[in-house]
């Protein structure tokens, strides 16, 4: 997962899009959600509740399938240069990945979890006003196209999905950790 | 000793989900005052976007630190993040018609704010008599109803937005601020669902 946000935000900085990489990522993050599910239904005794297992699985897929969405947009509406805003959204977006990896290793014993969690949720504020100020630019710019419009509001609108759902994790990682204290 | 059968803690429980009530609903109706009246009171709906957090992040520590919760832990969660949910998407409901500066609101726009009105002072009153969970079925019943009536505004909404606008900007920023708005019924609908959930599991 952390993986993915790395390569959408390096597409989004050297404007072009890595989306054969980012497909192939998302197969192997499918097979990997898949072998959670087979193992959840095999294991007798999980360390942490099933169905917060399958929640958790599933919603890391879900950072990855946005991801791979946003790269796909990207070649999908011919889009040659990429805004500020999108590279630095990117960034935003490479950090909560290697925050979530952080907080992934950390599910055996939740020690150290909370501080980790807290910078997702702070992330989440930061690309928040990213969208806000590149939703203010695209409509300033009257000449805009109204295609180019559509197809940006589309890519932050997506870019925003995908980090609202790395809080989502962030938020089932929480409710793992209280259930287990 | 005489045992209680709810504990203090677990009545601390009911007490902050009446306030979170009362938070829903006080924002539903500031959103739907700022649409009547065409401005916006965005600053009072970040106001009130933050004592939402305040409350839910007390209910948090406060699962956290009660060994028997009157309600199952996941689910008061649930339901405090989809209160949560409401509050939030009423908020940026209100950000976006600051940020696209729009000046004219709709009269679809208005008749879908004086549903969430309507739909705010359901939730609340649902919250309000929680504990027990009996006299919640009517509340539940007419948050369906405000939300199909809803569904029905924004799609006759939608289809008029894209017969008579020409102006790309209009059309994106509208389309927006309908789908948020009907975004936040839904939401109202999901807290409905999830006190649905509760009341079957603590039947």
């Amino acid at each position: 997962m952390s993986e993915t946000l790395t390569e959408l935000s390096k597409s989004l900085l050297e404007g072009r899009s890595r989306h054969p990489r980012l497909r192939d990522l998302e197969h192997e993050c499918d097979d990997v959600t898949h072998e959670i599910y087979n193992l959840t239904n095999r294991t007798f005794s999980a360390p942490i509740e099933p169905e917060d297992i399958l929640l958790l699985a599933h919603a890391l897929d879900e950072v990855v399938d946005f991801a791979e969405e946003v790269a796909d947009k990207i070649d999908l509406y011919g889009i040659g240069e990429i805004t500020d805003s999108a590279k630095d959204f990117g960034e935003c977006l490479a950090k909560a990945g290697i925050e979530l990896a952080k907080a992934l290793g950390m599910l055996h014993d939740f020690n150290g979890l909370d501080p980790v969690l807290q910078n997702v949720h702070r992330l989440e504020n930061e690309g928040d006003q990213i969208t806000r100020l590149a939703l203010q630019r695209l409509f300033e710019a009257n000449h805009q196209k109204p295609a180019d419009l559509i197809k940006w509001k589309d890519i932050y609108g997506l870019l925003e999905s995908t980090l609202d759902e790395c809080e989502s994790v962030a938020e089932i990682m929480e409710t793992i950790s209280i259930k287990n204290a | 000793m005489k045992l209680s059968l709810i504990p203090q803690g677990g009545r601390r429980f009911y007490d902050l989900f009446r306030k979170q009530g009362e938070l829903v609903s006080e924002t539903l109706a500031e959103l739907t005052k700022s649409l009547l009246e065409g401005k916006s009171r965005h600053a009072r709906l970040r106001d009130l976007e933050h004592q939402c957090d305040e409350v839910t992040h007390q209910i948090h520590n406060l699962v956290n630190s009660t060994f028997v919760t009157p309600i199952e832990q996941e689910d008061i969660l649930l339901l405090a993040s989809s209160l949560d949910d409401i509050v939030d998407l009423a908020e940026e409901t209100g950000d976006k018609i600051d940020l696209y500066q729009i000046h004219l609101i709709s009269d679809a726009a208005k008749a879908m704010g004086e549903l969430l009105t309507k739909a705010g002072g359901e939730v609340a009153a649902a919250l309000d008599r929680l504990e027990g969970f009996a006299e919640l079925k009517p509340h539940r019943l007419e948050i369906h109803r405000l939300e199909n009536e809803g569904d029905r505004i924004t799609r006759e909404a939608i289809g008029e937005l894209f017969a008579k606008v020409n102006d790309a900007a209009e059309l994106v920023k509208w389309k927006d601020i309908y789908d948020l708005l009907e975004a936040t019924m839904d939401a109202c609908e999901q807290a409905a669902n999830v006190m649905e959930t509760i009341s079957i599991n603590n039947a």
